[in-house]
């Protein structure tokens, strides 16, 4: 019965979130003041430095709006989360996509690991919930390092 | 007493129901992720036969990341098969990217295949819930792209699974 609830309250939150054009599986940040080609140049850098593998940039659009996305994985956090759940390997490579406004800014997004995390609560253990929450705070200090805020 | 077994019988079926509903049909696994088991096969030649089949429908393999062989260079040598193929490089994926960026979790499209308990196993997302909750910035049109790609994806995986003649 609660997994019921739970799927209920995920679909209504789906739902709510839609009509305020909100979207819980989407985690973006905008960084302002930078070139488009700079910040993926200085994301690579820092997603690198933190152990999180960048596999690939693939440039969807090279001309304004420029937009592309990155292929990262950590093969530590991936290997102990797919042995016990293989079935999020779909979701690896993790996708980090940047596009550019058209007020010059930069965004930044990615998939929602609280939301990930609230949907597989009862499919993860401890351990590899922390290991999503670690890989989020990676790639959440990665974009601060961008914006220069470390 | 044939009322009350009737009763019975029915509130029985009944929570049978639920019970299958509640444990089998609507869980996050079962909501996110198509999942076919392929029976007689090597992991290397399902990974191989899928990449194969995906090109002939259009779903055009971009790269094949084969996981488990870092994962083994690394020196985890007990890590079962495990490749990843991105696939779906579909030719409206710029129009749907530039339009919804988040797309980019459903285009290319990762399908893993992978061993658990020696048998081998091939999953990939499920757009539904994902594809309605972007469904108005989508629009019908890119919607349906989206969802007619998946829907092929699918049925490559089914004819891996069934060892279906290419």
């Amino acid at each position: 019965m609660r997994k019921l609830l739970l799927l209920l309250l995920i679909f209504t939150s789906l739902l709510v979130a839609q009509e305020r054009k909100e979207h819980p599986l989407q985690y973006e940040e905008v960084i302002e003041g930078m070139d488009f080609e700079d910040v993926k140049l200085l994301l690579k850098t820092a997603l690198d430095g933190r152990n999180m593998n960048v596999l690939g940039v693939v440039d969807v659009s090279t001309e304004k709006p420029r937009f592309s996305y990155m292929l990262v994985c950590n093969l530590s956090y991936a290997e102990k989360i797919f042995r016990e759940f293989p079935q999020l390997g779909v979701m690896a490579p993790c996708r980090i996509y940047l596009y550019e406004r058209e007020d010059g800014s930069v965004v930044v997004g990615f998939i929602n690991v609280d939301t990930l995390l609230k949907v597989f609560k009862k499919d993860l253990s401890d351990q590899a919930k922390e290991l999503f929450k670690k890989a989020d705070r990676d790639v959440k200090s990665a974009i601060r390092e961008v914006k220069g805020e470390l | 007493m044939r009322a009350i077994i009737f009763l019975a019988g029915g509130l029985l079926v009944v929570f049978a129901f639920i019970f299958y509903v509640k444990n089998y049909l609507i869980t996050p696994r079962n909501m996110f992720f198509f999942t076919v088991e392929v029976v007689g096969k090597k992991h290397e030649d399902v990974v191989k036969e899928l990449v194969d089949r995906l090109n002939d429908k259009g779903l055009n393999v971009i790269r094949t990341l084969p996981m488990s062989k870092v994962i083994h260079a690394r020196g985890v040598k007990d890590f079962p098969n495990y490749t990843t193929v991105l696939a779906c490089d579909i030719p409206q994926k710029k129009e749907i990217l530039l339009k919804v960026p988040f797309m980019s979790v459903l285009i290319p499209c990762s399908v893993a295949v992978y061993e658990k308990d020696g048998k081998v196993y091939i999953t990939s997302l499920k757009e539904m819930l994902i594809v309605k909750d972007y469904s108005q910035e989508l629009g019908d049109r890119y919607a349906q792209i989206i969802v007619d790609t998946y829907q092929k994806l699918r049925i490559a995986m089914a004819e891996v699974a069934k060892g279906e003649k290419r």
